[in-house]
C-alpha cells in the first residue's frame, strides 16, 4: 500500500505537463459539460387522459365471475329479509321477486331454493299489483349513460369523450413539411426547471384553459437527435428532448395558431400512424398500451 | 346477537365469529359444480389467463422504467443542476418558498383551490373511472383560477 | 352489498338443524371439491391502481442515484466475542448510540445497483396497499365480555368477514384482541379481551376502500382529510417509517357506512374506530408514499 502510494507521487510529479489545459478548466466534478458540443436542452410534456371507464371484461372473465358468483351463492347463507325489510313492504316484495328469479338462474328453472323469502300474496284487495307499481317506479328511475360516446361513433380526434376506456395522449401539429406531429415540445430557459419548463411550454403552444397534473420532477424518458446542417437553429448541433408526463384533469387545447395549427387526442396505436417513424421508437415505451 | 355471530351449529371452537351455509347448500353445489375435473380446468384456465394479463402489465411497467432510468443517466451526464433539481424529492407536509410565493398572488376560494394541490400527492380531481360517464361529459369549460391581481373591480 | 350482507349476519332462527326437517350436517358433509373462491366481479379500484396509479407512482417515487453509489449498510450490531477475557460474565454489549434499528428504505426497482430489476421485482417495489385493519378498543368489554358482541357485529356488517371465509385460510374475520400486559390505570390485564379488530385483503379490502371513499367520508361533517405530521416530525420515528396511515373515526361515521345505515335499530351501541391503511413501505419517507397512493384513490390530506 505504501508502496503503490509512493509510485503513484513519482508518476504524478513526472506528468505535470501531460494534461491538456481544456479539461482542467472544465472539470467541474461529477457533471461535465464538454465545451466544445452545444446540444439544446428541450423539455416535453406527454399529457395523458386517464380512462374514464372500466374496461370490457374479457368473455372468458365475464364467464368466470358468473361461475364464482354461482358458488359463492351456493355456500352462502341467506339474507334475512325481516330484518332489512320493513314486513310487507313494496321493496321487500321486489326484493322476493328478483332473488326467486336470480335463485332459478343460478340453478336451474326446476330447484327450488329453501331461503325463506316472504311468499307473494295474489289477490290482496286494493291497491295496484306489484308489476304495475315497479313499472312506475322504473320510470322515474334516472337511467345511466351510455358507454359509447357520440365521439366515438363520429370518431372527433379532438374530442376528450372518445375512447373512454383507453389512456389518450395530445399530439400537436406544427406548420412543416417533415416532423409535423409531435407532443408538445419546447426549449429550457436559464435558471428553469426542466419540469416547470415542460408546464410552460404546454400552456405557451396549447393554451391556458387545462387543468395540468405533471407527474413528479423526473424526466420519463429522453431522445437525442441531431439537427441537420441547414437547419435554422445553427447555434446548435442537435437536440436532447426530455418528455415528462402530465395529466390533464379539466379543460381542453386551444391551438395558438402560430406555433400549433392542430391538435387530436390519440391512442397509442393511433399515435403510431402519426408520426415519423424515428419519433415512434423514441416515445412508443413511454405510453401505455392499454 | 351472540347466536347470530355464534350460531350453535357452527364447526370450528375458534372464538372468531363465524359464518352458517344454507340448508340446500349441498343441492345447490351439486347444481354449480357439475364435476370435479369441469372445476379443475376452469381454475386452472382463469390462472393461465390472470399470468398472462399480469406478465403483460410487468412488461409494460419495466419499459417504462428503463425509459425513465436512461432519461436520468443522460440528465446526469448533460446538466448537474437540472439533475439535482429532477432528483429532489418534496416533501408533501410542508410547502416551500415558491409555492409559498405562489399561494400569495390568490385569496378566498381560489387560494383553497391552489392549496388543495399538493406536491407528491394525487389531485383528488383525478378520479376513478366508472362503468358509464357521467351526465355531463367532460369538462371542455374549465378556467385557471384568477390571481387576485387579475380580478376586476367589485368582486 | 346484499352478498356481502348475506354472509355476514346470520339469523339464529334459519339454523341448518331446524326448519323443514334436517337436510344436512355441516359437521359431517364434505363438498366434492374443495372450494376456493374466486374474484365474483373485477375490482374497480384494484383495476385503477394497476392501470394508472402503478405506473404513476413509479414515476414519483423513484430515486435516480449517481454512478458511483452504494446504499448505505444496515447500521453494525455490537458484537460479543465470547474469547475477550474482559467480556466473560458480562452481558452482551448494547447497540451503539442507544438507537433502536430501523427498516431500510424501499426504491423503486429495488436496492440492486447492477443489471436492474426484473419486471417482477419491480412490480413489487411500487408502492401497494397490502391491508386494511379496522380495530376498536372497547373499554366497556374489560368489565363484561359480553359487551365485545355490539362492537363485534359492527365490523361484521361493515366488512362482512368471516373467519375463513370462502375456503380462503388466510381471513381471520373479526378477531377479539386480549391484553398484552398489565396496565392499571387503564384497568388492562393480561389476557382479558379488550377490543375487536379485522384484518381485509385483495378485493375485500379494496371494496371497503371503495365504500369508504364514496359513502363515508364525503358525508362527513366537519372533516376536510386526513392530517399530516408537521414538517419538524421526526422523520426515523416508528410511524414514519412504518409505511401505515392510521386515521380515527368516531361513531358518527360509522352510521353512514351503507351497511349500517340500511337498519340502524338493529346496531344499539355504535362505536368509533381506527382504521389503518398498510402499505408494502418501509423505512424512510415510507409514510410519504402511503399518502400518496391514499391520495390517488380519492382520500383527502390537509397540512397541520
Amino acid at each position: 500500500m505504501l508502496l503503490e502510494l509512493f509510485q503513484l507521487s513519482q508518476r504524478c510529479l513526472t506528468r505535470q505537463q501531460a494534461f491538456p489545459r481544456r479539461s482542467i478548466i472544465h472539470f467541474n466534478g461529477l457533471a461535465t459539460v464538454a465545451a466544445d458540443k452545444k446540444t439544446r436542452i428541450v423539455a416535453s410534456t406527454i399529457l395523458n387522459r386517464a380512462p374514464i371507464l372500466t374496461p370490457t371484461p374479457h368473455p372468458f372473465e365475464k364467464e368466470y365471475y358468473a361461475y364464482q358468483e354461482r358458488i359463492a351463492r351456493s355456500i352462502s347463507s341467506p339474507l334475512p329479509t325481516d330484518v332489512y325489510f320493513k314486513p310487507g313492504s313494496l321493496l321487500e316484495r321486489r326484493f322476493a321477486l328478483e332473488e326467486r328469479q336470480r335463485e332459478k338462474d343460478a340453478f336451474g328453472q326446476d330447484f327450488t331454493p329453501m331461503i325463506g323469502l316472504p311468499v307473494e300474496d295474489v289477490g290482496k284487495g286494493g291497491g295496484k299489483s306489484l308489476a304495475d307499481q315497479l313499472e312506475e317506479e322504473a320510470g322515474l328511475e334516472e337511467k345511466p349513460q351510455q358507454r359509447t360516446h357520440r365521439a366515438d361513433v363520429e370518431k372527433d380526434v379532438r374530442s376528450l369523450d372518445r375512447a373512454g376506456e383507453r389512456n389518450l395522449y395530445l399530439l400537436v401539429k406544427k406548420d412543416r413539411k417533415k416532423d409535423t406531429w409531435k407532443f408538445p415540445q419546447g426549449g429550457v430557459e436559464k435558471n428553469e426547471a426542466l419540469h416547470k419548463a415542460a408546464v410552460r411550454e404546454l400552456k405557451e403552444e396549447c393554451g391556458p384553459n387545462m387543468d395540468v397534473w405533471m407527474v413528479g420532477r423526473q424526466p420519463i424518458g429522453h431522445y437525442e437527435h441531431p439537427y441537420a446542417a441547414d437547419s435554422t437553429k445553427s447555434e446548435y448541433n442537435g437536440a436532447k428532448v426530455y418528455f415528462f408526463k402530465g395529466h390533464i384533469l379539466a379543460g381542453q387545447c386551444t391551438p395558438d395558431d402560430k406555433e400549433i395549427v392542430d391538435f387530436a387526442w390519440l391512442t397509442k396505436e393511433e399515435i403510431q400512424k402519426y408520426v415519423e417513424p424515428h419519433y415512434w421508437e423514441a416515445v412508443k415505451d413511454m405510453l401505455s398500451d392499454f | 346477537m351472540r347466536a347470530a355471530l355464534y350460531p350453535p351449529s357452527r364447526l370450528d371452537r375458534s372464538t372468531a365469529p363465524t359464518g352458517l351455509h344454507r340448508p340446500d347448500a349441498p343441492a345447490a353445489l351439486e347444481r354449480v359444480i357439475t364435476s370435479r375435473e369441469a372445476h379443475e380446468t376452469i381454475q386452472r384456465a382463469w390462472v393461465v389467463f390472470s399470468k398472462a394479463k399480469r406478465d403483460a402489465r410487468e412488461a409494460e411497467l419495466k419499459r417504462k422504467f428503463d425509459c425513465m432510468k436512461r432519461a436520468m443517466d443522460d440528465l446526469e451526464k448533460t446538466d448537474g443542476r437540472l439533475y439535482r433539481i429532477a432528483t429532489s424529492k418534496p416533501d408533501p407536509r410542508a410547502t416551500d418558498e415558491e409555492t409559498q410565493e405562489m399561494l400569495k398572488q390568490y385569496r378566498g376560494v381560489e387560494k383553497r383551490a391552489m392549496e388543495a394541490r399538493i406536491e407528491g400527492l394525487f389531485p383528488r380531481d383525478l378520479r376513478i373511472p366508472t362503468d358509464t360517464p357521467s351526465r355531463d361529459g367532460w369538462n371542455y369549460d374549465w378556467k385557471p383560477p384568477l390571481k387576485t391581481s387579475e380580478k376586476s373591480e367589485g368582486f | 352489498m346484499a352478498q356481502a350482507a348475506r354472509k355476514a349476519v346470520k339469523s339464529a332462527s334459519k339454523a341448518v338443524s331446524g326448519a323443514s326437517g334436517s337436510l344436512y350436517s355441516p359437521l359431517t358433509y364434505t363438498p366434492p371439491v374443495a372450494i376456493k373462491l374466486g374474484p365474483t366481479h373485477a375490482s374497480r379500484l384494484r383495476t385503477h391502481y394497476e392501470n394508472s396509479l402503478a405506473d404513476n407512482l413509479m414515476y414519483l417515487h423513484y430515486q435516480h442515484h449517481d454512478a458511483n453509489y452504494t446504499p448505505p449498510l444496515p447500521p453494525k450490531k455490537a458484537e460479543h466475542d465470547p474469547n475477550n477475557p474482559y467480556s466473560i460474565g458480562r452481558s452482551p454489549p448494547r447497540p451503539r448510540g442507544n438507537k433502536p434499528l430501523r427498516p431500510l428504505a424501499t426504491n423503486v426497482g429495488g436496492r440492486r445497483e447492477g443489471e436492474g430489476p426484473s419486471a417482477k421485482q419491480l412490480e413489487k417495489s411500487i408502492t401497494q396497499l397490502k391491508e386494511i385493519q379496522l380495530h376498536i378498543m372497547s373499554k366497556d368489554a374489560l368489565v363484561s365480555k359480553a359487551l365485545l358482541l355490539a362492537p363485534m357485529f359492527q365490523l361484521r356488517a361493515i366488512t362482512g368477514s368471516t373467519r375463513h371465509e370462502g375456503g380462503h385460510d388466510s381471513s381471520l374475520g373479526v378477531e377479539i384482541i386480549r391484553g398484552r400486559k398489565n396496565l392499571p390505570q387503564w384497568r388492562i390485564r393480561r389476557g382479558v379481551p379488550c377490543g375487536v379488530k379485522v384484518t381485509l385483503k385483495g378485493d375485500k379490502m379494496y371494496e371497503l376502500l371503495n365504500v369508504l371513499v364514496e359513502f363515508v367520508l364525503p358525508r362527513l361533517r366537519e372533516w376536510n382529510g386526513i392530517t399530516m405530521p408537521a414538517p419538524s416530525a421526526n422523520r426515523d420515528s416508528p410511524s414514519m417509517t412504518g409505511g401505515v396511515v392510521s386515521v380515527g373515526f368516531k361513531h358518527e361515521a360509522v352510521e353512514l357506512f351503507p351497511q349500517i345505515e340500511v337498519n340502524q335499530d338493529l346496531y344499539p351501541k355504535l362505536t368509533g374506530m381506527h382504521v389503518h391503511f398498510v402499505t408494502n413501505e418501509r423505512g424512510r419517507g415510507s409514510q410519504n408514499k402511503a399518502r400518496a397512493l391514499l391520495s390517488a384513490f380519492q382520500i383527502p390530506f390537509i397540512r397541520k
